[in-house]
Order: C-alpha cells, then structure tokens, then sequence
C-alpha cells in the first residue's frame, strides 16, 4: 500500500519533469515558416487535408524525410554514394516492356540532391544547376567558386583545360577585380584561394557614389562577411569551423577616396602609400580573400586578432607592386 | 528509488537553466550588434556572431564565471566583452574604455579570482582593446 503512495508520487515527479522540460522555443519567422514547409513535407496525409499538429520528430527543424538511401540508381547504374562508386549495374530485357527496372532512363535521379533544402529555388533532382555544359559536380557537395551576387559562377578553375577561365557571366568589372590580383605572386595566390575555396563565396562591387564609412569614422575598402558554425570538443574548446558562405563586397569610391588620401602627408608612412587605384583595388580584394579562409577563422576564433593575416598579405602584395615598379 | 528521481530531476532543471541563460546571452548579444549595425539582422544569429571565453577558449555554455569575446563573423568590425557570473552578464564595448574598465574592476573584484587570473584576465582586455585600432582611419 505504502508502495503504491511512492508510485504515484514518481508519477507527478516524472509528469513535472517532462512538461517543464517541454519549453517553447522562440522562432523568428522565417524559421518558424521553413519548419511549418519541412512539417508539411513529412505529412503523407496533407493532400487529404489533414493538418497534424506535429508530423516530424525534431518539429519541422529538419527536413526528416529525405530520400538517403547509401544505393541510387542512376540510369542503369548502381551507385553507392557513400563509397563513391558503382556496385551494380541494371541488365535491362528490351524485349519486355513491362519489365523495365524503374529508373531505366539515363540521367533520371532516383534520390533527391541531400544539399537540396539548402538550395530551395532549384529542383532538388536538378544536375549543376541544369547547365552541365559550364558546371560540373565531381563530389555531390555544394558549388564552391566565385560567385556573382545572383549566384552565377564567374570564373570557372576547371575550365580551359583545367588552367581556369572567365565564364558567360564575368562582367568587365569582374574580370578587372581579378586581374587587379594576377600581376603579384602573393596575388595569385589569393584568387587561387578565391576560386577554390571550401565554401561558396560572392563577390561584389559596391559602384555607390559615397565611401563607405564606419561608426568609428574609418574609410571602409572592403568588407568581408562569413557565415559559419564553431565546433567544439566536449570540453567547449573551439576545434573546427563549418563554413557556410561568404560575401565580399568591394567599395570602389572607399577605395578612391583613400588613393586621394594616401598622397596628404599624414599618410607618408603608409605600406600602400605610391599605389594606384588598380594596385589598391588587388591589395583590397587580396586582404578580404584572407578573410574567407578556414584558416584566419579559426584563428580568430581561437583568440587571434582577425586582422592579422589579411594585413600581412595586404602589405606583401604592395610591396610586390612597388618591386615590379622598381 | 525517489531520491534518484529526485536527484535527476534537480539536476536536469540545473542544465536546463544554464542552456537558457546560454540562448539569454546570445539573444541580448545579438541585439546589441545588431544595434551597433555589426549585423543586418538577428537571424541565423548561430552563423552570425561567436562568443567565446577570452583566457581558456572555450565557448559559451561552460563555465559559470568567465570574460568572453563577443564579435560578428565580419570584417572590419569590432571585438566587444561579456561579462558573465553564474545567471548575471553585462555586453561591454571598450570604445569607452574608461567606463567600460569600470564594470570590469568591479567584475573582478565581486569574482573571487586569484590575482594571476586577474592580471591575465586584463592582459587579455587589453590585448582587445588595441586590435580594435579605434583610431585607424582605413579599414579593409
């Protein structure tokens, strides 16, 4: 009897415990509209009206219902996405035409892009962004080239033979920022960088008429924004980053203004101090590149002053300018 | 057989508390940035900005008294403070360096830290305060 008093007491303790660990979260709105979209997505029952008030495990925070089987049929191909190779082939009986195996049509996915929710304007059995003539996708991950501001790619690293060229969608702005980095070595390196970067990055070029100028009162060249996640280990210490995007944006009348200013006397002890407008505009799109990279974020976020390796390549690209001058 | 629950429970309310005074902080620290036009929104705030213990490094969520560094993921902008005590934290900007070395002797002295860690503790504060480079007048 005294048993049961102490059953019915972990029974309100448990009950308390499950619905004070139940606490809203507070969405904004676009996250609580891709959730309601990822909720419809995994309701089979939707077509029929019926609203379940929760379809998904994790509430709508993950699209949970993918298509990732580790085997897809491409064509008559087996493929094993996991171990990147073919495991089987499909022998097809053209003489029985109800006994086509499904997916018998070369070129038709069998399993949605996994990358696709991040990419929610093209079809999820979309191929290189139905252009494989300019786009290639060795590897199935996301596109990771420079990129315009509408997501086109501007230059292509595997094209010409591998050597790398301008695509349809370089302007003769694009291709004058790039080449502002080719005449250095330290500037190579950087587009070679930009072009192979880990993560998609855009660029672009503010043509606005005023500098941009800071809360601090500082001529803003260019400005370089990442989105990425730290990752720790168990202890909370910082061990990676999982890089997202980037976005360059370069100021060309910032960058005007400070040509004018660094000919005043008050600049005379600047490392950019002689150079041109064209040389200005590779040392800023130099700097910024080094702000994208895996290396300097980590840097930063493991304590490092963010500005540290961008300012050395800025100042080793000037001064590989002022040699080719000599 | 109660005692467990109840000893479970207690500490599940503990982790419970700390993971929201955890999404309080970076809320308010997103807020704050986005005052400061360091960022254009306060979405996808885990993307955007990091917190991170200014001494040992680690992130946000693991210990109880700590200075962290606040700063968006971009460049040029500036590095600001967290001051964190058990369920209490104060966002500083060291522009005002003078108000701002207010809050943080205060912070220090209501810690109960060793001197050591103080001193190391400032070194770091100060460290900050100079990558910052208020005064420079071209930024890329």
């Amino acid at each position: 009897m005294l048993m049961k008093k102490y059953y019915f007491l972990i029974f309100i303790l448990f009950t308390i415990g499950t619905v004070s660990a139940q606490k809203k979260e507070k969405l904004s709105k676009e996250e609580k509209a891709r959730r309601e979209k990822n909720i419809k997505a995994g309701n089979p029952f939707i077509k029929y009206g019926s609203k379940a008030p929760v379809a998904t495990l994790s509430k709508g925070k993950y699209l949970e219902v993918q298509d990732l089987d580790s085997i897809v049929t491409i064509g008559t191909m087996r493929w094993h996405v996991d171990k990147k190779e073919i495991v089987g082939r499909i022998s097809v009986d053209t003489l029985n035409i109800d006994s086509q195996p499904i997916g018998d049509t070369a070129g038709r996915w069998m399993a949605i892009d996994p990358l696709s929710e991040e990419f929610s304007s093209w079809s999820p059995y979309n191929y290189g962004k139905d252009n494989p003539i300019s786009n290639i996708d060795p590897d199935g991950r996301a596109a990771d080239d420079w990129r315009n501001k509408a997501g086109q790619l501007v230059y292509d690293p595997k094209a010409n033979g591998g050597k790398g060229a301008y695509t349809e969608h370089a302007t003769n702005n694009d291709k004058r920022l790039g080449n502002s980095l080719q005449s250095t070595e330290t500037g190579r390196q950087q587009f070679n960088k930009l072009v192979n970067s880990e993560q998609p990055i855009t660029v672009e070029i503010n043509f606005g008429s005023e500098a941009v100028v800071g809360s601090d009162g500082g001529i803003q060249m260019g400005i370089t924004t990442n989105n990425y996640q730290a990752g720790s280990d168990m202890q909370g210490n910082v061990e990676d980053v999982q890089l997202e995007n980037s976005n360059i944006k370069i100021n060309v009348a910032s960058i005007e203004k400070v040509e004018g200013q660094l000919k005043t006397p008050s600049f005379s002890k600047s490392p950019y101090k002689g150079l041109n407008f064209e040389q200005l505009l590779g040392v800023t799109f130099g700097h910024e590149i080094e702000h994208t990279t895996k290396d300097n974020i980590l840097h930063t976020e493991q304590g490092g002053n963010t500005e540290t390796k961008p300012t050395a390549v800025g100042i080793q690209i000037a001064t590989e300018l002022k040699e080719i001058k000599k | 057989m109660t005692f467990f629950i109840l000893f479970s429970i207690t500490c599940l309310s503990q982790k419970n508390e700390a993971l929201d005074i955890t999404k309080k902080i970076k809320a308010e620290a997103g807020d704050f940035l986005f005052q400061k036009k360091e960022i254009e929104s306060v979405d996808n705030l885990e993307s955007k900005i990091s917190i991170v213990e200014i001494l040992d490094k680690k992130i946000l969520g693991f210990n109880d008294v700590g200075i962290y560094r606040l700063f968006p993921h971009k460049s040029p902008s500036f590095t600001y403070i967290i001051l964190k005590n058990k369920s209490k934290f104060n966002i500083i900007d060291l522009k005002d360096f003078s108000s701002a070395l207010k809050s943080i002797t205060k912070f220090l002295n209501s810690s109960n830290l060793g001197n050591d860690k103080i001193v190391s503790y400032l070194e770091k504060i100060l460290e900050t305060y100079r990558n910052n480079d208020y005064d420079n007048k071209i930024r890329m």
